[in-house]
């Protein structure tokens, strides 16, 4: 690992320490190396991530800062530009709207900004980004479930969702599986169970 | 989605100046006066300007070490800060921008002093330690300040500035000489 990188991650951490109390974000190291490291951010208000909390997976490159830092959602979200199975992230800034002077801070902000304004229009998740434009309705109502489910957010939680997932399970699929074909079919039990079963 | 990006860059950059390793050069310096300075440093530029020419009137010094004319000093006052971008992170912090025009006396030194406190982006070192080690600061034709292995490292690396991503060559950039005493 080179030295620049090193030394940046290292002041990186430091002025996050002392900058970032009440942003809602979180970077700490993975294994005391500088190569690997592990964010968090809360979901914004007035979204369906409300009160999440989504854990990030962050790898340095040998390169950075001129490259990228290479960011993944570990926490499995419902988003239309996160894979909902990898948690890939189609962000431009991780990719070739990258600058050395952006920070993982202000990844993490403008993940957090992401997660406020998706767009659907350049889509990492085809079926979630289909779903945002058709039937926005139960967009909201799956990645608020999703959410709850996967990240701890708080409030109630849909006795819809709750009971079809049940049944799904009861059947003898597994819960992930379960919940990703309900959630492809806008909750249609009938539809992901045939989804389920070919 | 670039203006995301936009974004981040605009809530990314005024950090300089918040950590502990503050350089106090006058004495009664308190912080709270600190900050009052950065900001001032920012308020319209009438409010600074028409101090310095006071004080050049007063002092009636001519600087013989400096073979430009004398508006050179006003240099780093406008190529080291972008105003729009700290007085938006002041209100995102919700720190209230005060001019001082309650405080005439504030010298030229203290001005330094805060934009000393700021940081090359991309190492994220304090210009005044880079200074102090000898180190080169250079200016990008973008107008952008970094210090020099930071820059050449990233030019020779992107091809582009760190900060805009404009393009950039060695010869797109210059050094800045500081008027520090």
């Amino acid at each position: 690992m080179s030295s620049i990188s090193v030394t940046r991650i290292q002041r990186e951490l430091k002025d996050i320490k002392s900058e970032c109390s009440g942003q809602n974000i979180k970077i700490e190291l993975y294994n005391d190396e500088y190569t690997n490291l592990r964010g968090e951010i809360v979901g914004p208000p007035e979204t369906p991530y409300h009160g999440g909390v989504f854990k990030l997976i962050i790898k340095i490159p040998e390169s950075y800062p001129f490259n990228p830092p290479k960011v993944s959602f570990e926490t499995k979200i419902w988003h239309p530009n996160i894979s909902s199975v990898t948690g890939a992230i189609c962000l431009d800034i991780l990719k070739d709207q990258w600058a050395a002077a952006l920070t993982l801070r202000t990844v993490l902000l403008s993940l957090q900004a992401l997660l406020s304004d998706a767009e659907p229009d350049d889509p990492q998740d085809a079926v979630v980004a289909r779903q945002f434009k058709e039937n926005k309705r139960a967009f909201l109502k799956t990645a608020k479930f999703w959410a709850q489910h996967y990240a701890h957010a708080p409030g109630p939680v849909d006795k819809d969702c709750v009971e079809k997932l049940k049944k799904a399970t009861e059947m003898g699929f597994f819960k992930d599986v379960s919940l990703e074909a309900l959630s492809k079919y806008s909750w249609n039990l009938e539809t992901a169970i045939q989804h389920l079963t070919n | 989605m670039t203006r995301d990006a936009h974004e981040i860059q605009t809530v990314q950059r005024p950090l300089a100046g918040r950590g502990t390793r503050r350089r106090h050069r006058q004495p009664e310096t308190s912080d709270s006066s600190n900050d009052v300075i950065l900001v001032d440093s920012l308020s319209p530029t009438t409010t600074a300007r028409s101090r310095r020419r006071r004080r050049v009137q007063n002092d009636d010094i001519v600087d013989l070490t400096c073979s430009t004319p004398n508006n050179v000093t006003e240099v780093p006052f406008v190529d080291l800060t972008s105003p729009s971008q700290l007085v938006r992170h002041n209100n995102r912090t919700g720190t209230s921008t005060i001019t001082n025009n309650n405080h005439p006396e504030t010298s030229t030194e203290e001005q330094q002093a805060a934009v000393l406190r700021l940081k090359c982006p991309v190492c994220l070192e304090h210009l005044d330690k880079l200074l102090e080690r000898g180190s080169e600061i250079r200016s990008t034709n973008c107008g952008h300040v970094f210090c020099k292995p930071c820059i050449f490292t990233s030019i020779r690396a992107t091809h582009k500035c760190p900060t805009c991503r404009k393009k950039l060559t060695e010869r797109t950039t210059h050094p800045l000489y500081l008027p520090i005493s």
